[in-house]
């Protein structure tokens, strides 16, 4: 099937998904023990004013009402309000973004520099010293729980280093360079585990890659050993990557959330714990959503990102 | 007689192995290719005959290869360093692999897979940096306007490929067996080589495609003079396109000679047995097909002196010991103990005992040095 | 992507096979060597607990925050935590804990993956393309949030972990089985089978699963240590087990604050969770060596 028809397909997909995971979400909050009103107004208020605000929050309509509600909210964006502040739900989160969506990008910038080149050295170098060092740094940047990457960052890099904050978030807009400096170690502590799954499996799909026999046709056609690795291989090297980078976005978000934590960063992680804290059950919910939707999406990526480096899959058989 | 393009002699190539248990592939094997011929190299799986063709372009890095003779064009082969090798290959001696599918990169279009052979062998004066490379293949993708492209559409022109302007834009699986495989003499043929090493080149084609293939090889080879070693197990290709022919059986030669020599007076035992298993269409109903019976031994295993003997009806005490090399006759040689004579002199240290004596058969061959024996009359 | 698929003769036999493959593996190999080690006495130290634990690991009554002692009356070899408990007891029985949530979830992740697994590629068809819509979703939910949610709801608990952590590994295990299902359906000796009239789920059981065996336990181990690794941030984060409960996460995570006056009591658990891991992982890898696994099929 054509480019269009897969991403119109997998676009049907994805908002599937999305559907039932709002869904699945819907239920579960209605499965709180306890009565939302009673908990947003709080210990002492009286019946009336609880039932008021069931009346408010809709509660006291039938559940296929509620849903049909809930659904209608959600397709205009609407995720309701935070209990605590009273803030709409979106403008809250997307205002807890900008931090976590850093840490995100600059994780992966970094993990996909160091891995992929590492991997493809090792593959190159198997059983060599090379090798097997950066065997040992992706075993352990993979046992290392991103939060505990943080903590030893912090006690070994931030307190001696001037110029690298050991806490704290610096807009973009305050500058690039303090931006930067202040998400580097951030951003390493998410990263390192990522770049240790990526350079394995980019090492093992380069070995696999080395002996197909395209590659000994290059050889025999006379091409230098680099331009054979990088023009002939690489891609097809490239390709089980791809595929596996997506799925493992999942391992980066609890990675994010925890080192928001350590570093004390203002970001969405932190919103997240300190709503679960405060129960303020519509930014978990909103979030619940918000992330399932940037996945799946981010996921969709990835699958047309695979398909414009596969030909076999953008063009299809026997003409 | 010329001087051969390609003259190997006694080549050894042993892979060492994990286990302690070397496997000698090829062992003492003679091959000369003549310019502009088509030579045959035959044998069944496991002969070696592909461990040798793919060691002539030292492809076999793993390998232990010796040879008291390894040249190319009068260049020692063995000598040479790898930088050497690399301008030799794709440029002085083109490949064709067996199976095409396999053999072309799955991300590259066909075209420019052939284009860049033009490239690095100079047929184009296009930058081979590898920057300029990495460009073409990740960013711009190949000028359809350049030379080198367009000599790519030029050989998939020649090399019978319909369409071949849009066909170049294609990528490997979206062609036909038979068209990857006119891919993969177009990529050989980019370079201009003066041979061509075809290893199995139409193995994995159904026969009637295999025809057409061998027509168009045999056509181009005789239009462009190139020589091409032809590697098969199929005595009808062999029939059919081959000029010359060296028959292989575990790793060793039993016999080469002219085609016609060949089928018409084979010498070797392996030769005649193969000649007579191939089924002939005027045999008749329930008749049993001849085969030869055994199989060939491990190559980690193999017996002294012929590799043969074990298989072969008329085996005799002799045959343990190292082939002897008997001259039949204009360019045909036959590696057999029953050709020796009881009169010593022969080229190799063969020794002399035959199970019965027969009439002899006159000595073709100026070469010779003895008359010759023939032992094996009654086995026709 | 696919194993070495032979007819089965028997559970006996490929299991034989197999640890026979398993020996081999770790003889010889310096990593399986580390990694088996580190396994052994973290599993040791988990069963094993009640009996090793020089104190109790809620007892509140020895010194606050004393430095690692090894020897003396009142020694505390790990030192003690800010509430007075002995961090060696607490760590022994957080290594129970751990164990039991990692081993706990990726089983559960496993039932369930696998069956899952085997009904989509066995059935075909509608089932098949609704069990995999399914795995979809699981996937489409990241396992934090999902935990967060359990927590929100229901509280913390070491079960809610559990969940959470196992449905995030369900369609990996359903992945792997669909797939070799897959291309073990194809094979003629199964059609043969049919043919004799072997019933459906016999050759589910005797012929599919056994061929599957190898990745679904290089799989597992794997899984196992992202486990303990997501259990620990859980932990870590507050939002998995309750307070109280020594899990390793915890122990950091209560000490992170403390660690200009108290460093042992986050950096050692750290450096356990970190070795253990390791541990594990390399056990792994040489499993999957062993049982000639392609990686593809499991990160």
């Amino acid at each position: 099937m054509g480019v269009a028809e897969y991403t119109i397909k997998r676009t049907i997909q994805a908002v599937a998904v999305v559907y039932v995971v709002a869904t699945v979400v819907f239920i579960a909050i209605r499965s709180v023990p306890g009565d939302p009103a009673r908990l947003i107004l709080g210990g002492d208020a009286d019946a009336d004013a609880i039932a008021a605000m069931r009346r408010e929050l809709g509660l006291d309509q039938p559940m296929y009402v509620q849903y049909f509600r809930w659904m209608s909210d959600l397709l205009r964006g609407d995720l309701g309000e935070s209990i605590y502040t009273g803030e709409p739900v979106i403008g809250r989160i997307v205002g807890a973004a900008e931090p976590s969506v850093s840490i995100a990008v600059v994780g992966i910038c970094i993990a996909m520099a160091v891995a992929i080149p590492a991997g493809i050295l090792s593959a190159t170098r198997q059983n060599g010293w090379e090798d097997y060092v950066a065997t040992l740094v992706s075993f352990l940047s993979i046992s290392m729980p991103a939060f505990w990457i943080g903590i030893v960052l912090i006690l070994v890099v931030a307190t001696r280093v001037d110029a690298i904050p050991s806490y704290g978030y610096t807009p973009i807009s305050e500058g690039i360079r303090p931006w930067l400096l202040n998400i580097l170690l951030p951003s390493l502590a998410v990263g390192l585990p990522y770049a240790g799954i990526i350079s394995r499996m980019t090492r093992s799909s380069m070995l696999d890659v080395l002996s197909q026999d395209y590659m000994q046709t290059a050889r025999a056609k006379g091409i230098p050993p680099r331009a054979a690795l990088l023009k002939h291989g690489l891609q097809n090297a490239l390709m089980p990557v791809v595929t596996v980078a997506g799925i493992l976005f999942a391992l980066l978000l609890g990675g994010i959330v925890a080192v928001e934590i350590v570093f004390g960063i203002q970001g969405f992680g932190r919103l997240l714990i300190r709503s679960i804290e405060r129960q303020d059950f519509p930014i978990v919910q909103g979030s619940v959503i918000i992330v399932s939707i940037i996945f799946v999406f981010m996921n969709l990526v990835v699958d047309l990102l695979y398909m414009s480096i596969n030909p076999k899959v953008r063009y299809g058989g026997e003409s | 007689m010329s001087t051969p393009l390609l003259d190997i002699q006694n080549l050894q190539v042993t892979f060492p192995s994990a286990s302690g248990e070397d496997v000698r592939a090829v062992d003492g094997v003679d091959l000369r290719v003549y310019p502009g011929e088509i030579h045959g190299l035959v044998g069944e799986s496991g002969s070696g005959k592909s461990v040798t063709a793919k060691s002539i372009m030292r492809l076999t890095d793993d390998a232990h290869t010796t040879a008291d003779r390894f040249e190319y064009d009068g260049r020692d082969l063995l000598a040479q360093s790898e930088a050497a090798m690399r301008s030799i290959r794709g440029d002085e001696v083109g490949i064709v692999f067996q199976d095409a599918l396999s053999a072309l990169n799955p991300v590259i279009s066909v075209g420019e897979q052939i284009a860049e052979v033009v490239r690095y062998h100079g047929g184009a004066a296009e930058s081979t940096s590898l920057v300029s490379e990495l460009r073409r293949k990740y960013l711009t993708g190949t000028d359809t306007e350049s030379t080198s492209w367009r000599r790519a559409v030029e050989l998939l022109e020649m090399v019978g490929i319909p369409d071949a302007a849009q066909c170049a834009h294609n990528y490997p699986h979206q062609l036909s067996g038979g068209q990857r495989q006119r891919v993969m003499i177009a990529q050989a043929l980019a370079g201009d080589p003066s041979l061509i090493i075809a290893d199995e080149p139409t193995t994995a084609l159904d026969v009637t495609v295999e025809s057409n293939i061998l027509q168009e090889l045999k056509r181009l080879a005789t239009e462009f003079d190139i020589a091409v070693l032809l590697i098969t197990h199929d005595l009808g290709v062999v029939a059919e396109t081959c000029d010359s022919v060296t028959v292989m059986y575990s790793g060793s030669v039993m016999e080469r000679a002219p085609t016609t020599a060949l089928f018409d007076t084979p010498e070797h035992p392996y030769t005649r047995g193969l000649i007579r298993s191939i089924p002939k269409y005027d045999s008749s109903p329930g008749e049993d097909l001849s085969t030869i019976p055994g199989s060939a031994p491990d190559p980690t295993r193999r017996p002294t002196g012929c590799p043969f003997r074990d298989r072969c009806e008329d085996a005799f005490d002799a045959c343990t010991d190292p082939l002897p090399t008997h001259h039949v006759g204009e360019d045909h040689v036959s590696h057999c103990h029953l050709h020796n004579t009881e009169t010593p002199g022969t080229t190799a240290s063969a020794d002399q005992s035959r199970p019965n004596e027969h009439a002899p058969s006159p000595a073709a061959t100026p070469a010779a040095e003895h008359t010759d024996t023939e032992a094996n009359l009654e086995q026709q | 992507m696919a194993t070495d698929h032979r007819p089965q003769d028997g559970w006996l036999h490929t299991s034989i096979g197999r640890l026979a493959q398993l020996k081999q593996a770790v003889s010889g190999d310096p990593k399986a060597i580390f990694g088996l080690g580190v396994v052994t006495v973290f599993l040791l130290a988990a069963i094993l607990a009640p009996e090793l634990a020089p104190h109790d690991p809620m007892a509140q009554e020895f010194g606050i925050m004393d430095p690692p002692r090894i020897v003396g009356i009142d020694a505390h070899p790990l030192g003690t935590d800010s509430y007075g408990r002995d961090l060696l007891s607490r760590i022994m029985f957080g290594a129970r804990i751990s164990l039991g949530v990692s081993l706990g979830a990726v089983s559960l992740g496993a039932l369930v993956g696998v069956s899952l697994g085997l009904l989509a590629g066995y059935s075909g068809g509608w089932i098949d393309d609704l069990l995999m819509r399914f795995v979809d979703v699981t996937w489409a939910f990241p396992w934090l949030l999902v935990a967060i949610m359990l927590v929100a709801i229901f509280g913390q608990s070491v079960w809610n972990v559990v969940f959470a952590i196992a449905f995030a590994y369900i369609d990996d295990f359903a992945r792997i089985t669909r797939s070799e299902v897959l291309s073990i359906r194809e094979e003629e000796y199964i059609a043969a089978a049919k043919n004799i009239g072997v019933s459906d789920r016999d050759i589910m059981l005797n012929e599919v699963l056994p061929n599957a065996v190898a990745p679904l336990i290089v799989q597992f181990t794997v899984l196992v240590a992202r486990a303990m690794l997501a259990e620990s941030t859980l932990s870590f984060l507050g939002v998995g087990v309750k307070p109280t409960t020594p899990t390793w996460g915890a122990l950091l995570g209560q000490g992170r604050g403390l660690i200009e006056q108290a460093w042992w009591i986050s950096i050692i658990p750290g450096i356990l969770i970190v070795i253990t891991v390791l541990g594990i992982n390399l056990f792994g890898d040489s499993l999957r060596d062993a049982f000639d696994v392609q990686q593809g099929e499991s990160v």
